[in-house]
């Protein structure tokens, strides 16, 4: 038992942290040429899966958040990742949309 | 550090807010004032009655031009060509009545039918979206007039002419030539009941009557030639 509960105890409960570096546009249209805007960003550890999804606040987590206006697979710690949101991935309806980088780690666990 | 970003949409086209209007007159320096809600309005012309252009020069919220001393006297208009950061293009256009030239009106054409022949309607187009169509749907002691856009719902419009005082948002013009310029959806009534009280004459007068329209968010117009 005591063996268990060192295993248990040494399982990586810590979520990764994403962080927004830049963006090429802040604005787009359907227009082509205009569609599409490049968003860089990193994650702390490596992961196994990521996600940029609409979300209401900036707090939002991943089981809250809305449409997945962009995914993608394994990420490496540190690496600048540049992800194309391209407009007719949001939701309907012009205005301001708020993006959230979501990651997992190789644990299993999604960023706040 | 943040791992949000905002991004916003944007598939509206800029949007013009005409002002005053001066030097409404053949030979004077037409001004138009106006306002866009966004950058920016790239170029703009005068399209005169008669199928001539004159380009408006633009210095900040005026666009102006020289009217030529020939310049009918009738409605004329102004179409100014927007486009904002990330491509949504319009053509925004404006009615301008000038005071120029008398415009010449056409004989009207006395033709023998007896009793009281239904009233024809045809239809032509001078220029409309390609998505839009105009249908009509009866004219007798009523004309029903449909256009309908499929670019967008809010275009949606329907005229009815039919007699009647003219509702105050209307000006139409003495018989035979008129314009009505409509927003959206309007209801016309009045003037065209003369084109068919006109035709239950026992000689029957051929009467054109012109409507141009233009739906406020696009650059739709049509011309209704209405034949009694």
């Amino acid at each position: 038992m005591s063996l268990l509960l060192a295993r248990i105890g040494a399982g990586d409960l810590v979520a990764p942290v994403t962080v927004y570096v830049s963006q090429t546009r802040t604005r787009v249209s359907a227009v082509t040429g205009f569609t599409t805007d490049t968003v860089t960003w990193t994650a702390d550890e490596a992961c196994q899966a990521w996600q940029i999804r609409e979300v209401a606040a900036a707090d939002t987590t991943i089981a809250a958040a809305g449409v997945i206006v962009a995914s993608g697979g394994a990420v490496s710690a540190g690496v600048q990742q540049n992800t194309d949101i391209v407009s007719s991935n949001l939701s309907a309806g012009d205005g301001g949309k708020l993006l959230k980088i979501f990651a997992q780690d190789l644990a299993g666990n999604w960023s706040a | 550090m943040s791992s949000a970003v905002v991004l916003e949409l944007d598939t509206t086209a800029p949007v013009v807010t005409w002002g005053g209007v001066s030097g409404a007159a053949a030979g004077q320096a037409l001004v138009v004032e106006f306002t866009v809600d966004e950058p920016d309005l790239i170029s703009a012309e005068l399209v005169l009655s008669d199928g001539r252009t004159r380009v408006m020069t633009l210095i900040g919220g005026e666009l102006s031009v020289l009217l030529p001393a020939d310049t009918p006297g009738t409605t004329h208009h102004v179409q100014a060509l927007v486009r904002d950061e990330v491509g949504n293009e319009a053509v925004r256009s404006l009615a301008v009545v000038i005071d120029g030239i008398p415009v010449p009106q056409p004989e009207p054409t006395v033709q023998q039918r007896g009793g009281a022949p239904p009233a024809r309607l045809s239809l032509r187009r001078s220029r409309r979206e390609s998505k839009s169509r105009i249908a009509v749907r009866g004219f007798a002691d009523t004309a029903v007039v449909e256009l309908v856009s499929s670019s967008r719902p809010a275009v949606a419009s329907r005229f009815t002419v039919e007699p009647g005082e003219p509702e105050p948002i209307v000006v139409l013009p003495p018989a035979p030539a008129r314009e009505v310029i409509i927003r959206s959806r309007i209801t016309v009534r009045g003037e065209a009941g003369a084109v068919v009280d006109q035709t239950l004459e026992p000689s029957t007068v051929t009467v054109r009557s012109r409507y141009s329209i233009h739906p406020d968010d696009t650059d739709d117009a049509l011309s209704v030639l209405l034949l009694a």
